[in-house]
């Protein structure tokens, strides 16, 4: 092990600045508003929600999910990871959904920071954020990782 | 097997016999049954496949209705959707202007999602000003939407698919409204773009297969969306399918049978169209069907195969009873017909199952005739009653044997038993289970006739006495005896003398009478165990057991004969007296065999003739010597015919008038390897007395015939061939078919032959051998009368002869040129046959003084060695071909 770190010293030093700059960038937060009482939600859960499967927090309380724009790499990446669900597959899903009258898709809001806003003062919202743009207004209920 | 069994077959009812009946015969109503059985399967399973077809069929129907309304509500709801979000948009448009309402609507969360619904609005030129999702085609002036709203005050929604879609435009279906100001004047636009497939997202796989359908059609076939299966169908041309038939068709685009159902949205004029394929919705009627022909099939099968087994065997069982039926009625006819007694006997056992008494249980007609009793008293009757003797007299352990070994024991018997009619009984007694069936016959009349014939064949007719086969036999048995008994045999010839004077002077029948006179006192003479036999004509032969070294009795006995065949005997009035010559020889000192002792009694009592007759001779060693030499000449001429070293001359035979050969005579000739050439005159009488001279004559006819053949065939002139017959051969009863055969054999004409008879041989019987002459010429042969003028003929006997010839004996053709007497014999002969219609032939003429006598009298035919002597066959053709050739006689 010893002559293995000597030998390879620079490449294992590049790896992680990768490692952690790359956390920093993509990490995705699953947030409600920090006045509701705490708590954290499992990924299947989160997926419940967002499909319109489920209204209402494990507490008993009624939520309402919000989405970012169609499109944007966040959502995108939220989907396939909280729901396995591709863009494509998710449309087909909202599609039938819209068209049988069981569910409409989750109101769209801009960025990453009006969605912090609007969550901070609504407890009954639930979205999700860049990690970038957390802050104590805001609870975490369940970090994405990549 | 039980005693009923047995009874019931050896019964078999006696019924009369007639045609075998047709009953038993399978009833032609099986079949019809089975087809019946048949129809009923396969119209309730038809029936049924058919109700279930209706059910399945109604099902579809029903699942199609409420397919049809869960669509077309969740189409209309949509569609009301929509509608509302264009009136939302132009109630914001007026609020707030075209650019500014799709943001204020997207504050308030008025929108629909972007991800489904493009919504956008157009100013009055046709340029999209504001739209969300913000992406999408800048200008809507080229659509028909926009010219319809631009043209048309109504504030109605309007549908309508995208035109020349491009890549980057996806086919949209346009829901759009005209946007007015205040004043009602066109502003712009209202859109919402949606992707056609979104009105299909209700198929549901689970309920509709892969093959289902669900579309949008337009006012007018046109397909604004569709789904079948996971496939998506957009701007298609097709008739809209009829509504509610309730039965299914072929779908234009893929040929798919569905059953379809179509609602109208007129508001729209839009209509909601769903589908389900025949193929999936009726699977599982069509896997029920399927079995439900299986089932019929197999129950078909098994039906059909049952009646066919049902069949068979009713048909086996109708062959069994009528082969039954036809070998009782066998059985029947032929013990009711057979000349058989048949008696069927039903074994009676004790308690340790040992045959104690019989029981008659069956007996046909012949059965009563033979026992005296009718059938009614004979049936049930026990053998014991019957036949009170029967254990006694082994009767009833010979049939016990034959009923417990089985098989068939037959045996010819005497009949013992009293209860039986006939002397003898042939019966066979075949051993079945339970019983024997005895089938006895009468052979009593059989037996007696087969005793006289060997009487008759070992007897002679004329003097009761034992015949020459007899005689034999006796002799090789007192010879037999005589060797036990270190004895002796004395075998006599006897034969009378001057017997054939009486013959010829008085007549056969005065003869035949002193015959059977003298041979009845012979035969007193005799001791019992002496035997005296007849060898034929005058010759009797005696066989006397003796004792060695004293032979005194016998002698005595001989004398004794030769006295009481000297006392006269009287004969139509005539005394008459004969003696005879007697030669005997002793066994074992004379000879060894029966053959030799009569050889040698036969020579010793020649040599009594010879001393003067009325002699009494015992062989002795001098005599031997000359019948040494015949006895080895007789076993040498046995072995010439087998071994080629006889052969037949043929000697030409000429017409006087013409000098023409007609015909030759065939004369058998023995080259004997050691003697040379042996004379016929010493071989033919040996042959004659042997026997032998049958096969051999049989022989020089057979040759002489395929000679005569074989001339002919060589393209010699036709001519005919003459063959004597002797007078063993004409005695010989075949002698009739083996002419017939050797004729068929050779292919020669009867007309061709001739044979040539001696008249000494026709006079020992003259009237039996007038018959087969008259036998031989119906057959178409030519008989000719050998050496005439040296028997006794009787003249007014020679016309009644089937005879086409005479032929004068040589012996007075020799001295014809200079003894008077016989050319007085000639001349006699000749003018007697002729006198008869016969020709004359001359044979013997050797010279030419004899030849000019017989011309100037008149002889029609000659031969002789002035003309031709016996000659190989090679001689005779070349001599037909010389005459052929000349076309004149050769005779001189």
């Amino acid at each position: 092990m010893e002559t293995l770190a000597m030998t390879n010293k620079p490449l294992l030093l590049l790896s992680i600045a990768l490692l952690c700059g790359g956390a920093r960038a993509a990490d995705l937060l699953v947030i409600v508003s920090a006045k509701t009482p705490a708590m954290s939600l499992r990924a299947d859960q989160v997926a419940d929600i967002f499909l319109a499967q489920d209204a209402r927090l494990p507490n008993g309380a009624n939520v309402t999910p919000l989405d970012l724009p169609v499109g944007s790499p966040l959502r995108d990446q939220f989907y396939q990871k909280v729901a396995a669900k591709t863009p494509a597959l998710a449309r087909a899903y909202w599609t039938k959904m819209v068209f049988t009258g069981r569910g409409q898709p989750p109101r769209e809001i801009g960025n990453s920071v009006a969605m912090r806003k609007l969550v901070a003062a609504n407890p009954g919202y639930i979205g999700y954020i860049d990690s970038a743009a957390l802050d104590d207004s805001v609870q975490v209920v369940l970090t994405v990782g990549k | 097997m039980s005693r009923a069994g047995w009874s019931k077959r050896t019964q078999p009812g006696l019924g009369k016999l007639g045609m075998p009946g047709l009953g038993g015969a399978p009833p032609l109503s099986l079949p019809l049954f089975a087809l019946l059985l048949l129809v009923v399967i396969w119209g309730a399973t038809l029936h049924f496949i058919d109700q279930q077809r209706d059910a399945a069929v109604r099902a579809v129907n029903a699942s199609l209705g409420e397919l049809l309304d869960t669509y077309e509500a969740q189409v209309a709801r949509n569609l009301g959707a929509i509608e509302q979000t264009l009136k939302t948009v132009a109630y914001a448009v007026k609020l707030h202007g075209t650019e500014h309402a799709i943001g204020a609507l997207q504050q308030e969360d008025l929108l629909p999602s972007g991800l489904i619904f493009a919504v956008s609005i157009a100013d009055a030129s046709g340029r999209i000003v504001a739209r969300n999702p913000p992406t999408g085609a800048d200008t809507v002036r080229a659509q028909a939407y926009f010219a319809h709203h631009l043209g048309s005050p109504s504030e109605a929604p309007f549908v309508s698919e995208s035109i020349h879609p491009t890549e980057r435009e996806a086919w949209q279906l346009h829901f759009t409204r005209r946007l007015n100001d205040a004043d009602g004047g066109f502003v712009g636009v209202a859109i919402v773009d949606v992707d056609p497939a979104y009105f299909a997202t209700g198929y549901e796989r689970s309920r509709q297969g892969e093959l289902g359908m669900l579309a949008l059609f337009g006012e007018t076939g046109d397909v604004l969306a569709m789904r079948v299966g996971e496939r998506q169908f957009a701007a298609i041309a097709t008739p809209l399918p009829a509504s509610g038939s309730g039965h299914a068709a072929p779908s234009p685009w893929d040929g798919v049978w569905r059953f379809s159902a179509t609602r109208a949205l007129p508001r729209l004029r839009l209509n909601v169209v769903v589908g389900l394929a025949e193929r999936e919705q009726l699977a599982a009627f069509e896997t029920r069907r399927t079995a439900s022909l299986w089932e019929a099939a197999v129950i078909s099968a098994l039906l059909l195969g049952a009646v066919g087994l049902y069949w068979l065997w009713t048909r086996q069982g109708a062959k069994t009873r009528r082969s039954i039926r036809l070998a009782q009625q066998t059985y029947a006819a032929a013990s009711q017909n057979n000349q058989d007694a048949f008696l069927v006997l039903h074994s009676v056992r004790d308690e340790a199952g040992a045959i104690v008494d019989f029981q008659v249980s069956e007996a046909n007609p012949q059965a009563e005739k033979m026992t005296g009793m009718s059938r009614h008293d004979l049936l049930r009757q026990r053998l014991s009653v019957w036949m009170p003797n029967c254990a006694a007299n082994g009767f009833l352990r010979k049939l016990a044997h034959a009923a417990t070994s089985g098989g068939v024991h037959e045996a010819e018997i005497e009949n013992l038993l009293p209860e039986l009619h006939g002397a003898w009984l042939h019966e066979q007694l075949v051993g079945v289970e339970g019983g024997v069936v005895a089938i006895v016959r009468d052979v009593s009349a059989r037996k007696a006739a087969e005793a006289k014939m060997l009487h008759m064949a070992q007897h002679d007719t004329l003097t009761g006495m034992p015949n020459r086969s007899l005689l034999n036999f006796r002799l090789a048995r007192a010879i037999a005896h005589a060797d036990r008994r270190h004895s002796a045999v004395l075998v006599a010839f006897i034969d009378l003398d001057n017997f054939k004077m009486v013959n010829d002077g008085l007549g056969h029948n005065a003869g035949d009478e002193l015959l059977a006179a003298i041979a009845k006192r012979m035969g007193q003479c005799l001791r019992r165990q002496d035997t005296l036999g007849r060898f034929g004509g005058d010759e009797f032969v005696l066989v006397l057991p003796a004792h060695r070294g004293d032979l005194a009795p016998c002698i005595a006995l001989l004398e004794r004969i030769s006295a009481v065949v000297c006392s006269s005997v009287e004969i139509n009035g005539h005394a008459l007296q004969v003696s005879c010559s007697i030669g005997a020889a002793l066994y074992p000192r004379d000879g060894a065999s029966a053959d030799t002792l009569l050889v040698r009694a036969d020579a010793a009592m020649y040599s009594a003739k010879e001393a003067g007759k009325n002699n009494i001779r015992f062989y002795t060693q001098q005599m031997g010597a000359r019948d040494e030499n015949k006895l080895a000449l007789v076993e040498e001429l046995r072995g010439a015919l087998q071994d080629d070293q006889l052969r037949v001359v043929y000697q030409p035979k000429f017409e006087v008038g013409t000098g023409r050969m007609f015909g030759v005579e065939a004369l058998l000739r023995w080259q004997h390897p050691l003697r040379g050439m042996v004379s016929p005159l010493d071989f033919i009488p040996l042959a004659e007395e042997s026997g032998l001279i049958v096969p051999i004559g049989l022989w020089v006819l057979e040759t002489a015939c395929a000679q005569c053949v074989a001339w002919q065939d060589g393209g010699d002139a036709p001519i005919t061939v003459s063959v004597n017959v002797s007078a063993r051969q004409f005695d010989d009863p075949t002698l009739l078919a083996d002419v017939a055969r050797v004729l068929r054999a050779t292919g020669l004409a009867p007309a061709r032959l001739e044979l040539e008879v001696t008249e000494s041989l026709i006079m020992r019987d003259l009237k039996g051998a007038v018959d087969k002459m008259a036998q031989l010429k119906a057959m178409g042969i030519a008989l000719s009368i050998d050496d005439f003028g040296t028997g006794y003929s009787s003249l007014s006997a020679l016309k009644s002869f089937p005879i086409s010839s005479l032929k004068i004996d040589q012996s007075f053709v020799r001295e014809l040129a200079t003894n008077v007497d016989d050319q007085a014999i000639a001349k006699a002969i000749i003018a007697l046959a002729h006198q008869l219609q016969l020709r004359v032939i001359a044979e013997g003429v050797e010279l030419q003084s004899q030849f000019e006598f017989l011309r100037e009298h008149g002889c029609d035919e000659v031969q002789g060695y002035l003309f031709g002597r016996p000659s190989e066959p090679a001689v005779i053709a070349a001599a037909l071909a010389a005459q052929a050739w000349l076309g004149e006689p050769t005779a001189r």
